[in-house]
Parts: C-alpha cells; structure tokens; sequence
C-alpha cells in the first residue's frame, strides 16, 4: 500500500460506507499515489467498485446509501457541503465494468461529454482525436 | 366488439362520401356533412395533447428521477391512479366551473383542451413513468459519470430513450379521449355552427357530441340515423387511426432500439 505522503492525489480517511443497514466499506484509510497505477484487488463482492464510486460520488445515486469519514482530492474532502458532484465528475472519471455506449452514433458518443461539460464541439474535439491518432502513427512507425 | 364494428360500419358506410367529410351540416341538422365536428375534435385533439405532454412528462420526470421514493410520492402516485379512474363527467364539471367559468374561458377550444389534457394527464403520467423506468440505469450512470448534470443527462439521454414509450402512451390516451363526449359538452363543444374556429376562444363542433345531439337532442332522430351512423363510424375511424399511429411509433422505435 501507498505511504501516506504528499505527493497523493486522493486520500481516503476512515471511510465506513453502508448501503442502508449493509456495511459494505469498513474503516478504509489509504492513499492514491500522483500519476501512478493503483489496483484494487479482492474478492467478488468485497467493495472494490464501491471504494471506486465513492471517489467520483456516484454512490450519490443510490438512495439510502450514508458514508462516514473523509475523501480528500486535491486537498479538498469531496463530501464536504458545497461540493458540487458534477464538478467532481468532471474531474475524475470513471471506466465502468462494462462498455455502455449510448444509442447515439460512435461520434456523438465521443462528443457527448465535451459537448454537455463546456467545451466547445468540433474544433476542440477534433484536436483531441487527432492527437490519438497521431500517437498511434506515430507508434506505429 | 366485432359485433358492435361491424354494425357501425353496415349501417354508416352509406352516410360516408366526400360531401360528408367536407361540408358543414344543412338543413336543421338533418342533411349535410360532419366537417365542423372532425375539424373540431382534431383541434381538441391537438390542444389536449398540447396541454397533457409537457405537463405529463414533467409530472413522470420529477416522480420517477427526482423525488425521493419515499410514502409521499407513493401516496402521489396512488392519488394519480385514482384520477385515471374518475369519471369523465367529473373532469367536465370541474372544467365548466374553473375554465369556462372562474377563469372565464368561455365555452371554447382552450377550455375543452384544458380539461381534455387533464383527463388524459394521469395516462400520460402512467405511461412516461413506466417508459422512463425501462432506460437502463447504466444510461444515467454513465453520463453522470462524465460530470454531465443530472438535468442534462435527462434531458439528452434518458428522454430521448424513453420519447417513443411517451409517445405510444400518450397517443393511446389521446385516441380515448377523443371520443370522450362528457367533459367536452359542457366546455368546448358547440350544438351547431357552420363556421370554423378562428381562435383559441371559440366554441367548436366534435364528433362524439355531433353523435349524441343527433341521437338524443335532434328533432329528427329518427331521419338522422344514417347521419348518426356515419359519424359514428369517422369517430371509430378516426380512434382507429390515432391508435394505428402509436402502433406505428412502437414498432419502429423497437426495431431501431439498440440496447
């Protein structure tokens, strides 16, 4: 496990997490190190997925759901009042399990969240595919 | 119900010719066409759906996305259910005293499709909750999970999922309460008039209360039955292929459904 240091992008304190009178997180402390791949591994069922929403709010959905203890992103505990969870969203994504495109064209899917988070539509979205693209050629040669 | 169909068309397929549809009534309402009435109930039509959407889908929205499902939305939705079942004739008195009366409407387009729209509102209700609880959950959490706002993600994701159920629903209650006599005799619907309507606030002919001054209220019933008959049968019609058009709407947004 990570050392509690400064260089950590997420921290998550004490956390206990229960789905209504199911506990399913208890007392998790641990840090995220900075541009590094962390893996959560455990059984089926243990709360991996769990931890995992918890860092983008999305267990916000579940109605019944309470969370005791911290989650500090940049310095900031994110279930902290007046923390908007879109804008946590739209600063940690999220890969879900599995792919579930929207009944749009593969474009419109790409588009999708640049388009509704504010950035302007093609030039900007162009620009991005162009760079994977170009990483691709690029590796290629 | 067969029985009744084929009455209805042995005895009214005889009225039916293009003078029918397309002229006003003649001669004290013994002779002529229909075409105020069928203009009228397609306005009714119209302006019911006008009113019963928005508000419906609004309704389905909050109760199915944002409310908490706790007892008071459950007693909201029990509530609303009884409101499908009240009968037509309650919807069309309170229609007289609060659109036509209080509001001073008049008898008219808008307060026919007011109280239509709120008869048919619990239908729609029912139908664009039940069309919003089939578009996966994944549908939401995905675009939520991409920082999009929840009423964004409603708006372009969940509803354009849900659109063709909302729009089967709707339309079914729409072809209902096209034949609804009750709630529109005392808001909307016009004894007699040759004239269109040229605004909201004028008083219009409709099918299912032509059927029923001719049958009841006419002096000449009995010489009238052809004409009874054959609107009767242009109502049907008409029903018929306002239900064909939600059926349409399905079956195309099943095969073009992708998940």
């Amino acid at each position: 496990m990570v050392n509690i240091g400064t260089d950590e992008i997420i921290t998550v304190k004490q956390v206990n997490f229960y789905y209504g009178p199911f506990q399913a997180l208890t007392d998790i402390t641990m840090g995220f190190a900075k541009s590094r791949v962390t893996a959560l591994i455990g059984p089926s069922g243990c709360g991996k997925s769990t931890l995992l929403r918890l860092f983008n709010r999305m267990n916000d959905l579940i109605d019944g759901t309470r969370l005791a203890g911290e989650i500090i992103f940049e310095g900031r505990n994110i279930y902290a009042d007046g923390i908007d969870p879109v804008a946590i969203r739209q600063k940690i994504g999220m890969v879900f399990q599995k792919p579930n495109p929207f009944p749009k064209t593969i474009y419109n899917n790409i588009a999708y969240g640049p388009n509704l988070t504010g950035l302007t539509k093609e030039a900007i979205l162009m620009r991005w595919l162009s760079r994977v693209c170009d990483k691709r050629y690029s590796g290629m040669k | 119900m067969g029985g009744i169909l084929l009455h209805i068309v042995i005895n009214g397929i005889g009225a039916i010719n293009w003078t029918f549809l397309t002229k006003p009534p003649t001669d004290g309402m013994t002779k002529g066409g229909i075409m105020p009435a069928l203009v009228g109930t397609f306005y009714l039509m119209v302006g019911a759906m006008a009113v019963g959407l928005p508000l419906g889908v609004a309704s389905a929205v909050y109760l199915s996305e944002y409310a908490r499902q706790d007892r008071k939305v459950r007693a909201i939705r029990i509530g609303i259910h009884c409101l499908a079942g009240v009968p037509s004739v309650v919807f069309g008195l309170f229609g007289l005293a609060f659109f036509v009366v209080f509001l001073k409407f008049g008898s008219s387009i808008l307060a026919g499709s007011l109280t239509l729209g709120l008869l048919i509102l619990p239908t729609i209700i029912g139908a664009a909750e039940e069309a919003l609880k089939v578009v996966p959950q994944t549908f939401r959490e995905a675009s939520l999970a991409l920082g999009v706002s929840k009423w964004k993600t409603i708006r372009k994701i969940v509803l354009p999922a849900a659109l063709p159920g909302i729009l089967t629903g709707s339309i079914l209650g729409i072809g209902r309460a096209a034949g609804e006599t009750a709630p529109i005799m005392f808001t909307a619907a016009a004894f007699f008039t040759t004239k269109l309507p040229h605004s909201i606030f004028d008083e219009v002919m409709a099918l299912p209360y032509h059927i029923y001054v001719l049958a009841t209220a006419g002096t000449h019933i009995e010489e009238t039955r052809p004409l009874q008959f054959g609107t009767a049968l242009v109502l049907v019609a008409l029903i018929l292929a306002v239900d064909l058009i939600a059926i349409a709407i399905r079956s195309y947004a099943r095969r073009k459904k992708n998940w």
